[in-house]
């Protein structure tokens, strides 16, 4: 696969990580990308650039609601937190997400 | 938003589109710094940890610049629709306030309304009379009319538009620079008896259809083979309307013979509607050149230079300039023995467009066309007066007002933000006005129709593309207008004092109140002047006598020509018919003369005792029957009327006016004198001057005195014929009965065409009483808005003085001197206003010197009336108030603060 459909599929599936991480609570764009780092023991290897997209998009699209807040060592950052909107779109991209892994599962269950 | 443990807010104001860049590059910043932080504890030095953070980053500028693509348009998004919501709310709060305050808000619409809708009236009437071009002409930029410029010695340089038909030919079949046509609009009757009805008839060239390039709406139009030279097809287009009228529109109409004067015409097409023709009044039919003129020409009509009656019409061929085709179309004619005296070198032809108010024709259709522009320029002034009485409205309500807006402006309120709500609420009025103003130039427009322009074809109702157009541009100005001076006063505006304002603050002395005031009072004085002068010149026109009772006398023709009559059948008609008439109950005398005033006039070569020769204009002659002079109302200020034994074989005798008694016998008694009318070479008899009659106004009403004399109808009876008929109450009332007695001569009789005499005179009148009536109209509402603006300002200001008025009378002061001393304050702005407004009326009052009627337009007792007028006004305006604020006890008014 080329690197640009590489990255297309990505973001689709980079949304849905994002909401994902921020159904917990608020968090700023590198504890995100801390956060799925972690989560998926360092597999998903996810461009910071890519998430910083995402992110922003998703806020124009109002997925996500933005605050600044000064941190404990008085830095300032950019908290993302999930809305409504933001919610309804997390459980439609998981179903849709699940349905698509098992299909694409079955296929290759045949041998 | 919940933000994690720990964090505490930032507030950050909403973003700008300066902000992005700057809020991006602190997002990231945050991030290489944390991943470096990271790395740093995993052991790594600060710069291979940056270094490290930044590679796993990627392309930094490729992220700047895509995050901040996305986050521009958010953030125009945004503020587009924050700034719509925000005009949405101001609306509701300006509607709102208009609902509490609802006086206010009516007297500021109705006051703009009136203004607006004055403008949008005369626009149109301006429009229609000197801009539209005619209904379904195609290119009418490209028509040209054709006027005749000539220098006679009888006339000195005149320019007209009749020309004769071998002028038409010359120019038609000669010019390569232009397609002309010639036509000629008259009146003409259709069928005989009790069903003859009169018509507005149209001879024009078959080239009128095609120069116009207008299209039938349904037959055809005759062409240059019908319209041939000497005899031409009878065959008639009908109008729209007409055919509307007459033949309820019917298809099968064409190939219908209808009887037009003594002709039977073939109908062929129909013009579609809306057209009439390059005139605005409406036109019924459309007949060929060669078929009238052959019966109005004689039979060497091809050739005659005797009738001047063709106008001719012609469009610029593609590529061809004025001046070219002028010249070349005036060469044309010379060529073609055009001028009337071949040495005349100022001999031409010139062009006007097809719009006849703006040719160079001296036409009532100019007269109108400057009377329409001058009303222009004055609703523009009224408007001006409307837009300062809403200004000074509004400035008051700012004024009053600072403390609230100091507040909002502390509370960080922008200014740019206040003075948007304020703009909504402007525009919101004016749109209401504007309203207002399209229902009122419907009703004006009909109003000037059926009083001043019951001629004109104003086929569509007042709504049209242009004149909403022009509303529009009216109604920006307008809000621009009122918005200036309370801007201003708002822009000028400081936070600290204007919380300090009283919650009755009205700065009495506010130099920009006085202002507004001060070109109220101008404006209004300068209308107001203008208004009594057209009323004053009307006055002259409609008091001057015209020598004859134009109110009470009918005048009454029939074409008997149709009938084959000979001139004495025709005569022995009219006389018999004048008796018939005069038996009648209700009648007071009736008579027969050979012209009648304003439609026609006659001369004829005369010489007299010791005048070889007449000095000045040739002197019109009239015959006339003897009951002539008492039904008209003509009084013999000198010797006798006309007897009936003044006959054929006795003594020859005439009357002449006085202007011709003193032109050719100063300071001698003319009675008893001789005229020998007729060529000298027939040695025509003396005709001894038996009276002497007053002066009668004949074709025009300006003041040049016409030397005119009488002569009895059974002793010489040329010319054409008209019946005089006065009542004895209204003459309205006996008209059918004076077209019964008529018909009653004949059988199968022409329509007989009875009208009241002043009729004739109406149309020399009706630029002036146009001018006169709106004038007037506009006058009174300038001096009703000014009143209302000046009352409300006034008062206001003098109100405002409360406080002082209370502590002047607590010390002592008696109320007199008080309102003396607020008179005074009051009055200087007045003053002030009205001397300017004088001294702007003497500068401009030139130009509306033709327009006025033996008036100077600086007529001290028009100035002196208009400025009285207003002073008064203004007066009143500053006393009730002073008195009131007088009235009231000392104590309370101090206390009222």
């Amino acid at each position: 696969m080329a690197v640009n459909e590489e990255l297309e599929l990505l973001q689709g599936t980079l949304d849905l990580l994002v909401l994902k991480t921020l159904s917990w609570g608020a968090r700023h764009g590198y504890g995100v990308a801390a956060w799925i780092r972690e989560t998926t023991d360092d597999v998903l290897h996810v461009e910071d650039r890519a998430l910083y997209v995402s992110l922003h998009r998703m806020e124009a699209r109002g997925w996500i609601e933005a605050e600044w807040g000064l941190s404990e060592n008085n830095r300032k950052a950019k908290y993302y937190q999930m809305t409504a909107a933001g919610r309804k779109q997390l459980k439609t991209k998981s179903v849709r997400w699940s349905r698509y892994a098992e299909a694409v599962f079955k296929v290759l269950q045949v041998a | 938003m919940k933000l994690p443990e720990g964090v505490r807010r930032w507030l950050v104001l909403p973003k700008r589109l300066a902000d992005v860049s700057r809020q991006i590059e602190d997002e990231l910043d945050f991030h290489i710094e944390s991943r470096t932080d990271e790395l740093i504890r995993q052991g790594l030095t600060r710069g291979a940890a940056r270094a490290r953070a930044l590679q796993e980053f990627g392309d930094m500028q490729q992220a700047r610049n895509e995050l901040g693509a996305i986050d521009t348009v958010q953030v125009s998004r945004k503020r587009r629709a924050e700034w719509w919501a925000g005009v949405g709310q101001d609306l509701k709060f300006a509607w709102r306030g208009m609902r509490r305050q609802p006086g206010f808000a009516v007297m500021i619409v109705l006051t703009l309304g009136v203004g607006l809708g004055l403008n949008a009236t005369t626009f149109d009437l301006v429009d229609r009379l000197l801009f539209r071009p005619p209904e379904h002409v195609a290119a009418p930029e490209s028509i040209r009319r054709i006027y005749l410029h000539e220098t006679t010695p009888w006339s000195g340089p005149l320019t007209q538009p009749s020309t004769t038909y071998p002028d038409f030919v010359a120019v038609r079949s000669g010019s390569k620079t232009m397609d002309v046509a010639a036509y000629m609009g008259t009146e003409g009757t259709m069928g005989r008896g009790r069903e003859a009805e009169k018509l507005n008839l149209v001879a024009a060239s078959a080239s009128y259809f095609d120069v116009l390039g207008v299209r039938p709406h349904i037959g055809r139009f005759y062409t240059d083979s019908e319209d041939a030279a000497p005899h031409g097809e009878p065959l008639v287009v009908l109008s729209y309307d007409f055919w509307q009228r007459r033949f309820d529109g019917a298809n099968n109409v064409l190939g219908k013979q209808v009887l037009i004067g003594r002709k039977n015409f073939t109908i062929i097409g129909v013009t579609p509607r809306g057209f009439t023709g390059i005139e605005l009044r409406p036109m019924d039919v459309w007949v060929p050149v060669s078929v009238i003129a052959e019966e109005w020409g004689g039979a060497e009509w091809t050739t005659s230079r005797n009738m001047s009656w063709l106008r001719m019409v012609g469009r610029l061929r593609p590529l061809a300039t004025d001046q070219q085709s002028a010249q070349e179309v005036t060469a044309v004619w010379r060529r073609g023995g055009g001028p009337r005296i071949a040495s005349d070198s100022s001999a031409r032809l010139v062009f006007g467009p097809v719009q006849q108010a703006r040719g160079s024709w001296e036409s009532e259709d100019t007269r109108n066309g400057q009377v329409a522009g001058w009303l222009a320029g004055v609703s523009v002034l009224v408007l001006l007066v409307a837009c300062a009485n809403v200004a000074n409205l509004l400035l008051t309500r700012a004024i009053r007002l600072r403390r609230e807006t100091g507040v909002r402006l502390a509370l960080g309120v922008g200014r740019v933000r206040l003075l948007r709500s304020f703009l909504v609420e402007s525009l919101l009025f004016c749109a209401l006005a504007a309203l207002a103003a399209v229902l009122l130039s419907i009703w004006g427009g009909n109003l000037l129709r059926t009083l001043l322009f019951t001629n004109l074809t104003w086929s569509d109702s007042g709504l049209n593309s242009r004149l909403l157009v022009f509303l529009l541009v009216a109604v920006l100005f307008t809000t621009l207008a009122i918005m200036l001076p309370p801007t201003i006063q708002m822009m000028r505006e400081s936070i600290i004092p204007a919380l300090k304002a009283g919650p009755r603050a009205g700065n009495a002395r506010s130099r920009l109140r006085t202002m507004l005031l001060f070109v109220q009072a101008a404006f209004s004085v300068v209308l107001l002047i203008g208004a009594a002068l057209f009323v004053r010149s009307f006055q002259r026109v409609s008091g001057m006598s015209l020598g004859f009772d134009a109110r009470t006398v009918l005048v009454a023709d029939i074409d008997l020509g149709l009938l084959d009559y000979t001139r004495d059948q025709r005569n022995q008609f009219y006389v018999a018919a004048s008796e018939r008439i005069a038996r009648l109950p209700g009648i007071h005398g009736a008579a027969v003369g050979t012209s009648a005033p304003f439609y026609s006039a006659m001369s004829t070569d005369l010489h007299a005792d010791g005048h070889d020769t007449i000095p000045g204009r040739t002197p019109f002659v009239i015959s006339v029957t003897p009951d002539y002079f008492a039904t008209m109302g003509t009084r013999i200020l000198r010797g006798r009327g006309f007897t009936s034994d003044d006959r054929n074989g006795a003594p020859n005798v005439s009357i002449v006016n006085e202007t011709m008694a003193r032109g050719l016998w100063p300071g001698q008694n003319a009675i008893g004198k001789c005229l020998y009318v007729g060529p000298r070479a027939e040695k025509p008899p003396c005709s001894r001057i038996v009276g002497i009659a007053e002066e009668v106004k004949s074709m025009a009403l300006t003041h040049e005195p016409v030397k005119t004399y009488y002569l009895p109808f059974a002793q010489r009876d040329h010319g054409l014929l008209a019946l005089f008929v006065r009542a004895e109450g209204d003459p309205m009332q006996v008209v059918p009965r004076v077209q019964q007695a008529i018909h009653a001569g004949g059988a199968n009789l022409p329509y007989a065409n009875v009208k009241l005499l002043q009729d004739l005179v109406d149309p020399h009148m009706r630029s002036w009483k146009l001018g006169a009536a709106l004038f007037s109209v506009f006058g009174a509402l300038a001096l009703l808005l000014a009143g209302m603006g000046l009352y409300s300002a006034l008062s206001h200001a003098v109100a405002n003085r409360r406080t002082e008025v209370g502590i002047r009378m607590a010390l002592g002061a008696r109320a007199r001197d008080v309102i003396l001393m607020i008179l005074r304050d009051g009055m200087t702005v007045a003053l002030a206003g009205v001397a300017t407004g004088i001294l702007i009326a003497l500068l401009v009052a030139n130009k509306i010197g033709p327009l006025l009627f033996d008036v100077t337009p600086h007529d001290p007792f028009s100035y002196v009336v208009a400025a009285c007028v207003l002073l008064s006004v203004a007066f009143i305006a500053v006393l009730l108030p002073a008195r009131r604020a007088t009235s009231v006890d000392p104590a309370v008014a101090l206390k009222a603060e």
